[in-house]
């Protein structure tokens, strides 16, 4: 019970860690590639867990045998300037629930945005006053972020067809400040954002298109508000933290008792996505698979709060993939997948330069065990270009993921 | 079933990337933005102020103060003694007049922690009014309401004579100044006339004054706050029956004093200034145009505001020390013309109640001192809470701290205020 306390009390810590210089768009870096399984392959929809499953894909849940528990947690290494940030985080966990191959049933939890991001100025500025020169920088920060409960729902239509649904309720909380720096005293504008939202993603899977004989898999996914992500903000009347804890309190001035309430704030439609996803898998000999997919997001959110760290947004993104993968052979002494891929994303940016964005994945999965359980492990390189402030960065993500396949709620006769 | 937490070494490999993986570094920026918006500057000028006198304070009632300093000159002190001495069984002043008692000697004195630079004669008089107590709350100099002339309404008991050479504080910072009255002397005689004759002069009150005025420096001695006030013993004969009688002594105790003076008179000068001696209760008010507050907006934080006030003139010493207080006002300023509770208008209410009464705001209170002849006293605490809304008024009472000598006046000049604020 203790190491559980403790596994839980450092996932929830690592939140507060994941930075790269995406993070300053917007409410934050949008999550992607959340199971170690698909990091290699850098798609959502087409098999990456099983040869006919995907974890982020509900449609081809059925296809499992087991129940199955998954942890996925990251290790991001963002390289941007002359410096660097590495930083770890939970990237997912889900439990997926297969019924008599014929329907399925999962719940995860994922980190949906991540606001983790410090940036300040790198002199110091002079102002005079009353003939004393007065040095001063700033340093704004944000940090936390919503994260993205899912309850998702797979049903197998035919031996050929197959849809899925999610229902995706997004909460949480991110923080920003803004520290004024005079004479090493720091002067701190705090701030809260609560976001709730709920998202639905419909999912279709086919195997109907045969070329030579053999079936390409086609999937495709759309993603659509029900109820569009609001804002509440909070805003805290700036004060100076005259005991360096970053926090109001009786020794600050003005002393938290003789400031002013916070200004609360409600933003109604902040964020608004919509995407789509349509993917195709096509199995080149045995057990060796091409992939391809491709992604159109866009976010119609109102975006009135301006609590944006870089004053911009992103509005849209698409994104190319194209991977191989070879899948293992449950119960030989071939137990491993590989998977290789190529990706292309492109970041359309309000009021700032777009972002563009070439990257690779590699992964590596391990079967072991007679209820198929597997580690994952997966790596992504990234160059992204034509970020506001740093210009070029560097991602190098390391991901594993271990899922436990066992019996629960799947009646043994049916094995 | 499955035991998920049946491989802890993953688990422990999973802290210990996390553990290890934790640093941050920040992203450097050249401008974040808005740079010239950070820090901006103000003058807050001042529009009006107010010299005015409230009730003379002292830095401590533990002391009954003597001679003249400065522009003040001491009149002379009174102390009540009890009616009731303090030993058992309790016998009173007038009890000693009885035929059984025949008082042999008596001793009033008082101790100082003082030492003194010159000589002078300290007279000790009774009070011979009618009035039981002289120290009535509606005794006013200014206005003579319940005046008693102290001087004219009393009798000299005795004189002693201090000198540097025979006033030395002990190893205890104490020394005695003694009142002997003799057997058989005029002045028992005169005490038990004046003094224990509580019937006839039911005051009960000494008078301790400078006899001829020649004391030109501080010196105090302990008054009834203080654990060494002022005493009176009695040695007498009691006369029980033709075979018993009682050779004993009792002490009396004082219960009230005060010292009465003139303080550093106000003159015209003073109300082109920020006029400040508690001695007087010289108080100045000071209104400043703070409209430029309402306009900014809730997040800015003012720093680096002083109330910069120059010394025009004062009658401090090099060794003098003088601090100012500035605090807020509870209530607005009504009238700006001098105003004093001593003093009534004719078109003033005889009411008390419409007397001015200026309350101050305990949330603002800050003192300095006076430096290189200017005083600076931070005042973004208040710039700060009349922004928000913890203080109503745009006005500040400036007065002299308690510790200063009630003696001490300064004349200020107050420049308008320069603000610096900043949003983050």
């Amino acid at each position: 019970m203790l190491s559980r306390k403790l596994l839980i009390s450092l996932l929830f810590l690592s939140f507060t860690f994941s930075q790269n210089s995406m993070s300053g768009y917007g409410f934050g870096s949008y999550a992607d590639n959340s199971d170690a399984a698909s990091v290699g392959v850098s798609n959502e929809l087409l098999p990456s867990f099983k040869s006919d499953v995907s974890l982020s894909n509900p449609s081809t849940w059925h296809n499992l045998l087991f129940s199955y528990l998954n942890t996925s947690v990251d290790v991001q290494n963002a390289v941007f300037q002359s410096s660097n940030s590495t930083n770890f985080s939970l990237s997912s966990a889900k439990l997926v629930i297969p019924w008599k191959q014929k329907m399925s049933f999962g719940v995860a939890f994922e980190p949906y945005l991540s606001r983790e991001v410090t940036i300040n100025d790198t002199t110091l500025t002079s102002f005079t006053f009353n003939d004393e020169e007065i040095l001063y920088s700033r340093l704004n920060s944000s940090s936390g972020g919503p994260s993205k409960g899912q309850l998702s729902f797979g049903y197998k239509l035919n031996d050929l067809d197959s849809i899925g649904t999610s229902l995706n309720i997004i909460f949480g909380s991110s923080r920003n400040t803004r520290n004024l720096i005079i004479d090493n005293e720091n002067h701190l504008l705090q701030s809260r954002d609560y976001f709730s939202g709920t998202m639905i993603d419909l999912f279709y899977s086919t195997n109907r298109v045969n070329v030579k004989d053999k079936p390409i898999f086609l999937s495709i996914a759309y993603s659509l508000p029900i109820r569009g992500i609001n804002v509440e903000n909070d805003s805290y009347q700036a004060f100076l933290d005259l005991n360096d804890n970053n926090y109001h309190d009786v020794n600050d001035f003005p002393n938290v008792g003789q400031a002013l309430f916070p200004l609360t704030q409600n933003f109604k439609d902040e964020l608004k996505i919509n995407s789509f996803i349509i993917a195709a898998d096509y199995e080149l000999k045995t057990r060796r698979h091409l992939q391809v997919e491709l992604l159109n997001w866009n976010d119609t959110g109102k975006h009135n709060l301006d609590s944006s760290l870089y004053g911009g947004f992103i509005k849209n993104k698409n994104k190319l993939s194209v991977s191989f993968i070879k899948f293992a052979q449950p119960f030989t002494r071939d137990p491993f997948n590989f998977k290789a891929s190529l990706f292309f994303q492109n970041y359309g940016v309000k009021n700032l330069e777009n972002v563009n964005e070439v990257g690779l994945g590699l992964g590596v999965g391990y079967n072991f065990g007679i209820t198929g359980n597997q580690i994952d492990f997966g790596y992504k390189f990234a160059n992204r270009s034509g970020l506001h402030v740093v210009g070029d960065e560097t991602i190098h993500m390391f991901n594993i993921g271990i899922s436990i396949g066992d019996l629960w709620f799947v009646k043994r006769r049916e094995i | 079933m499955f035991n998920y937490f049946k491989y802890p070494k993953i688990y422990i490999l999973i802290a210990f990337f996390m553990i290890s993986s934790c640093s941050e570094e920040t992203i450097l920026y050249n401008e974040i933005e808005n740079p010239e918006g950070t820090i901006k500057t103000a003058s807050l000028p001042q529009t009006q102020n107010k010299l005015y006198q409230s009730f003379p304070s002292f830095s401590s009632n533990s002391k009954l103060h003597f001679g003249n300093e400065k522009d003040s000159e001491n009149l002379f002190s009174l102390v009540q003694m009890t009616l009731f001495s303090g030993n058992i069984p309790p016998v009173s002043l007038v009890d000693l007049l009885a035929d059984s008692i025949q008082v042999d000697s008596a001793m009033v004195f008082f101790q100082t922690q003082d030492s003194l630079n010159t000589t002078f004669s300290l007279g000790l008089y009774s009070i011979t009014s009618d009035e039981d107590s002289v120290f009535s709350d509606s005794l006013n100099y200014y206005t003579l309401n319940d005046f008693i002339d102290f001087e004219a309404s009393s009798t000299l008991l005795q004189t002693v004579d201090l000198s540097p050479e025979n006033v030395v504080p002990d190893s205890t910072g104490l020394d005695s100044i003694k009142f002997m009255f003799d057997s058989g002397s005029d002045n028992l005689e005169n005490l038990k006339q004046y003094f224990f004759d509580a019937d006839t002069y039911p005051a009960r009150t000494l008078m301790l004054k400078d006899e001829d005025g020649s004391l030109d420096e501080l010196f105090t001695i302990q008054s009834n706050e203080s654990t060494n006030g002022p005493k009176m013993r009695v040695w007498f004969k009691a006369f029980v029956n033709e075979e018993t009688t009682i050779d004993t002594f009792i002490t009396f105790f004082s219960q009230s004093d005060m010292s009465v003076f003139i303080p550093p008179v106000i003159e015209d000068n003073d109300f082109n200034f920020i006029s400040l001696n508690s001695g007087s209760g010289l108080r100045s008010i000071v209104e400043f145009d703070l409209g430029i507050i309402d306009s900014l907006s809730r997040n800015e934080l003012f720093k680096n505001s002083n109330l910069v006030l120059n010394l025009e003139s004062s009658n401090l010493t090099e060794e003098d020390e003088f601090y100012v207080v500035v605090t807020a006002l509870q209530d607005s300023v009504e009238s700006w013309s001098f105003s004093s509770p001593f003093i009534h208008n004719e078109s003033d209410s005889e009411d008390e109640e419409d007397l001015e009464n200026f309350v101050t705001d305990s949330n603002f209170i800050i003192s300095r001192k006076i430096e290189d002849n200017q005083v600076r006293i931070p005042i973004q605490a208040f710039l700060q809470g009349y922004k928000n809304g913890l203080f109503q008024h745009n006005e500040l009472m400036l007065y002299s701290a308690p510790v200063n000598s009630p003696f001490d006046k300064v004349r200020l000049n107050l420049n308008d205020i320069e603000v610096m604020y900043v949003e983050p």
